[in-house]
Formats: C-alpha cells, sequence, structure tokens
C-alpha cells in the first residue's frame, strides 16, 4: 500500500504550473514536510496493533508496518475496554507502550497507534504512505505546498499574499482531517459524540467482564 | 551521484562539453585558436555553479547535499541540473568570461548575461554590475 503514483504526479503538476522557476526537489521536499506537518495535527493516518500481554511485564516495543509511530491513542482489550497505558520512549520507527500495572495472566490487546511518514524516502524521495491520503486530502496538500514556497524569499515565485491564502486553506483542511477522523467518516452525526476511547460498556467502571450485554 | 537521482528526459545541455560548447557559441568563439581556452571555459563554468549556489541552494542540496559541483576538464561528465535552470548557468559562464575584457561593450555584456542569470534564478537582476576602465569621454 503506496501512494498511488498518478495522484503524486497530479499534486505535484499542480504545484509545478503555479510556481515558475521553483525546482522539482525542493517542491518535493516541500511536500514531505507538509505531509508530515497535515498527518501530525490531524492523526489521520492510524494503525492498530496487536499485543500479547505476558504476566508481569508492563513494557512492550510496537512497530508499525509503515511510517513511524508518534503517539498512542488507546489500548483496549477483548472487551473494549480502555487500558491504562502510555507510550514513554520512541525509537527510528516504533515506540514502547508502557502498562501502568502489569497483568497477572497472558491477555491479547490492541493499541491504536498514530502515525506519521518517516524518512528514508523512496528512491525518488517519495516516502511511504496510505494510498488513500492524496485521493482524500491531496487537493488541499498541494495548499501547504504553495503556501510554504510562496512564502519563501528571493524567489521567483515568491508572493507573501498567495503565502497567507494557501496557508490558511491548509491549516483549514487540517482541521477538516481531524474532525473527520473523531467522527470516524460518518456524514450527519452530531458535533461532539462522548468520547469513544472513554466509554464503559457497564456500570463497573470499565472493570473487565466476560459478557459486555448483561452480568452474569 | 545526486541524492534525488532524478532523471531528467532532456538532454540538451546535459554535459561540461555541452555548456563549454554552448557558451562558445554565444562568445563567438568558435573557430579553433579560441579566444577563451577549454580550462578557461570550465573555470567559467565552476564560477557560475558557485554564483547559481548562492542564489538558490534548493537546485543544489537535494542532488549534491552540502557541496557544489566541481569539473576539471571539457569532457562528457554529466552535469546535474534540472532543465529549467540550464540556461542560467550557460548565461551565468559567458559573463564570467566577458567580465575578464576591459572593454566597456564587453563590460555591459557581461553585466546583461549576470543579470539574465540572476532574473533566471532569483526574479531579480544582481544588484551591481561590471564597470569598465575607460577613461571619461574627452579625456586623453
Amino acid at each position: 500500500m503506496n501512494a498511488n503514483e498518478r495522484d503524486l504526479e497530479h499534486l505535484f503538476n499542480a504545484a509545478r504550473v503555479r510556481l515558475a522557476g521553483a525546482s522539482d526537489a525542493q517542491i518535493k521536499a516541500e511536500f514531505y514536510d507538509c505531509m508530515q506537518e497535515f498527518l501530525d495535527n490531524s492523526a489521520a493516518w492510524t494503525e492498530v496493533i496487536q499485543i500479547n500481554i505476558l504476566p508481569n511485564t508492563q513494557d512492550y516495543n510496537v512497530t508499525p508496518s509503515q511510517g513511524q509511530i508518534i503517539r498512542l491513542q488507546r489500548v483496549v482489550n477483548v472487551n473494549l475496554t480502555n487500558q491504562p497505558a502510555s507510550m514513554p520512549a520512541f525509537d527510528a520507527y516504533g515506540a514502547t507502550i508502557h502498562f501502568l500495572n502489569p497483568y497477572s495472566q497472558n491477555d491479547t490487546f490492541w493499541a491504536t497507534v498514530v502515525k506519521n511518514i518517516a524518512l528514508p524516502t523512496g528512491k525518488y524521495m517519495i516516502p511511504e504512505m496510505p494510498d488513500w491520503i492524496l485521493p482524500r486530502f491531496g487537493y488541499r496538500i498541494v495548499d501547504g505546498v504553495l503556501g510554504r514556497m510562496f512564502n519563501e524569499d528571493r524567489k521567483p515565485y515568491a508572493n507573501p499574499g498567495k503565502a497567507n491564502y494557501h496557508l490558511t486553506r491548509f491549516r483549514d483542511a487540517i482541521g477538516r482531517a481531524r474532525t473527520a477522523v473523531l467522527r470516524e467518516s460518518a456524514l450527519g452525526t452530531q458535533r461532539w459524540i462522548y468520547p469513544q476511547g472513554f466509554q464503559t460498556r457497564t456500570q463497573r467502571g470499565g472493570i473487565s467482564v466476560g459478557n459486555p450485554n448483561k452480568f452474569s | 551521484m545526486p541524492l534525488a537521482a532524478a532523471r531528467y528526459d532532456n538532454d540538451t545541455l546535459e554535459t561540461v562539453e555541452d555548456y563549454v560548447n554552448d557558451a562558445r557559441v554565444i562568445l563567438q568563439d568558435v573557430i579553433p585558436g579560441y579566444r577563451y581556452a577549454d580550462d578557461e571555459l570550465v573555470t567559467a563554468l565552476n564560477v557560475a555553479f558557485q554564483m547559481a549556489r548562492g542564489m538558490r541552494a534548493d537546485i543544489f542540496v537535494y542532488n549534491y547535499g552540502p557541496h557544489t559541483p566541481n569539473f576539471l576538464n571539457n569532457d562528457s561528465t554529466v552535469v546535474y541540473m534540472e532543465p529549467q535552470f540550464r540556461p542560467a548557468i550557460v548565461y551565468g559562464m559567458v559573463g564570467h568570461a566577458l567580465s575578464r575584457d576591459q572593454e566597456d561593450y564587453q563590460d555591459a555584456r557581461a553585466t546583461a548575461f549576470m543579470n539574465l542569470m540572476s532574473t533566471l534564478l532569483t526574479g531579480r537582476p544582481m544588484p551591481a554590475g561590471f564597470a569598465g576602465g575607460s577613461p571619461p569621454s574627452g579625456g586623453r
């Protein structure tokens, strides 16, 4: 799963025609920085990683399939109950998940992590990224590229007015993406629902039970 | 080998030899027994790259890292440069080659070519040009 070359070329061409005298290499470099900012602020790219819990062990290293982990969203057990955990340490691409309390028996949890793109990029300076990012948000990510390039000094394409316009659109796009992620892309849902990361299915304050529908 | 390893589908002005030959055409120095020797034009090419590096680091850092390319001979060594910036390098070469002449006319041409290079790379001419060494009019 990687960005479609046609989507990339469409984005780059949109930038090339508006940035007279710009170098291709810099457009790609600015694209990388824009993607980093977009994914960091919107938390749009997530992955669910399975963790095999061992008795009396609190720290677990997790590695994503693509990109790098930047944040822990939540950890749930089989009953979809949140487990108290943090992410105190990172390495080049993965991270360490630390559970507040050790567990006394084997179990299986699922950690949802927020990811970002990472170096090294491919041969033509394109990082690994999910194939749905550009079809969904590419038309606004190009605003980030244009805004950053227009904002440069002593370049044939420098234009502070246009820079302000495009950067405003880019920040707006980040906000919309963030909202879409929070609503899980559901149209027409209410603006706010109880944060699902904190929901409990029983009245027992989130203590794991065997049957989520009734007390047994 | 450039870091970006970009493959350009345009082979005009691709090698050192191409740059030198094109500069000779503009300098009107195409008959052997050249006014501008090969090594002088290769030096002009290197100087043009240095000037371009100062104006537009983005053209270089993704292909050459912190280094500026330096060429030794008029040969078929490939010059990694995006096609849209190659004419600016040629104009820089010509401007530098012309700047060694002491005639007012050549200084004006040198300034014009330098400004052309600067305009192509930065959108504005260079802040100062070459001044001639001739005496004021009416003087002996």
